[in-house]
């Protein structure tokens, strides 16, 4: 049984086409075509993972294979044997050696909006 | 000597090879990163093209300083992607050049400060090589620098490609990367001429068969 701390995984034999929405950490494993958010969590893409959509979350560690745009408010980690392409706006960015990563890299303005964007909380309330 | 150089480093040193690239990192003396080395310490927040195969210590250095990186390999796509289309009446190759430089070079709005073109002007082929440089005019800032290597020959161990990784020093690091044939070899001249417009010219001599270039937009 799983406890109330486990993380979030989809795992390698799960196929998704569409968005995935969440507020905590999340491991990918599996495919996923879409759009994948969270707001505060942590995303690291498993090294089987096979993803063609755009990451946006405060952190991201990719291992697998990504074709699509990293967002992340916080470090995104290309680690040995990921391939990425696509462009990263990050406020930090470390690359491994034996990463594989094509595209543009974005450390300005567009991190800090990415930044704001994702502490509003989903569905956040207004007062008067 | 430059394959010697790296048969001897292999056994020297831990190879650090991947896909696209192979073989122990040579380390070879650059004025020309020397000077836009201080320029990239010097002032924050600039916008960097770098030119061949992903090199984490290029990002990871760039990054590190606050810059922004846009990541090429324009040889790479240049002779693997479908640019070729036909042969003109004299039986010239024609190429797709508006098709290459928006595919490989979009940089939608963005103005670069620096680009470290590195040796791949002298792999191009032909048609390429002054839309290449005619597109970065319009695409960097006033003052934006172009660092450049050019080959003195065309043949023998010079003539191989290789791919440069910076440092926080006054070293690049040389490593084996998949192979184009090698097209020119720029004189003085032809290089002037081809960065015609350009505002500043500063050359550096080296001992090796490569030479250095800046340009200044």
């Amino acid at each position: 049984m799983a406890g109330e701390n486990a993380q979030a995984r989809i795992g390698k034999s799960i196929v998704i086409c569409g968005e995935v929405k969440g507020s905590e950490d999340l491991v990918l494993d599996g495919r996923v075509e879409g759009t994948v958010t969270l707001t505060e969590g942590r995303l690291t893409i498993g090294p089987s993972a096979h993803i063609a959509a755009d990451l946006a979350a405060k952190d991201v560690l990719v291992q697998g294979h990504v074709q699509g745009n990293i967002i992340a408010s916080g470090r995104v980690e290309l680690r040995s044997g990921c391939n990425v392409e696509g462009d990263i706006t990050a406020l930090r960015l470390a690359v491994e050696d034996n990463a594989l990563f094509r595209g543009k890299v974005d450390l300005t303005q567009a991190a800090s909006k990415a930044h704001e964007g994702a502490t509003v909380p989903v569905g956040g309330a207004t007062t008067s | 000597m430059l394959s010697r150089w790296f048969e001897k480093k292999q056994e020297a040193l831990p190879s650090a090879s991947g896909p696209g690239l192979s073989g122990p990192r040579v380390p070879r003396h650059s004025n020309g990163w020397s000077t836009i080395r201080k320029r990239l310490q010097a002032e924050p927040g600039l916008r960097v093209i770098d030119n061949g195969f992903t090199s984490p210590a290029n990002i990871n250095y760039l990054t590190g300083l606050g810059h922004s990186i846009f990541l090429t390999d324009m040889v790479f796509d240049a002779w693997t992607g479908d640019w070729k289309k036909g042969l003109d009446e004299d039986g010239k190759q024609l190429w797709d050049v508006e098709g290459f430089l928006k595919k490989t070079l979009n940089f939608e709005d963005r103005k670069f400060d620096v680009v470290l073109m590195w040796t791949a002007l002298d792999y191009l082929p032909e048609a390429l090589v002054q839309p290449v440089v005619g597109h970065l005019f319009e695409a960097m800032n006033p003052g934006g620098q172009v660092l450049s290597f050019f080959h003195t020959r065309t043949t023998g161990e010079e003539a191989t490609r290789v791919r440069y990784h910076i440092t926080p020093g006054d070293e690049v690091d040389m490593q084996l990367t998949q192979q184009f044939p090698i097209q020119r070899a720029f004189t003085n001249r032809s290089i002037e001429k081809l960065f015609a417009g350009w505002s500043g010219h500063r050359q550096f001599l080296a001992k090796d068969s490569v030479s250095e270039v800046i340009m200044t937009r």
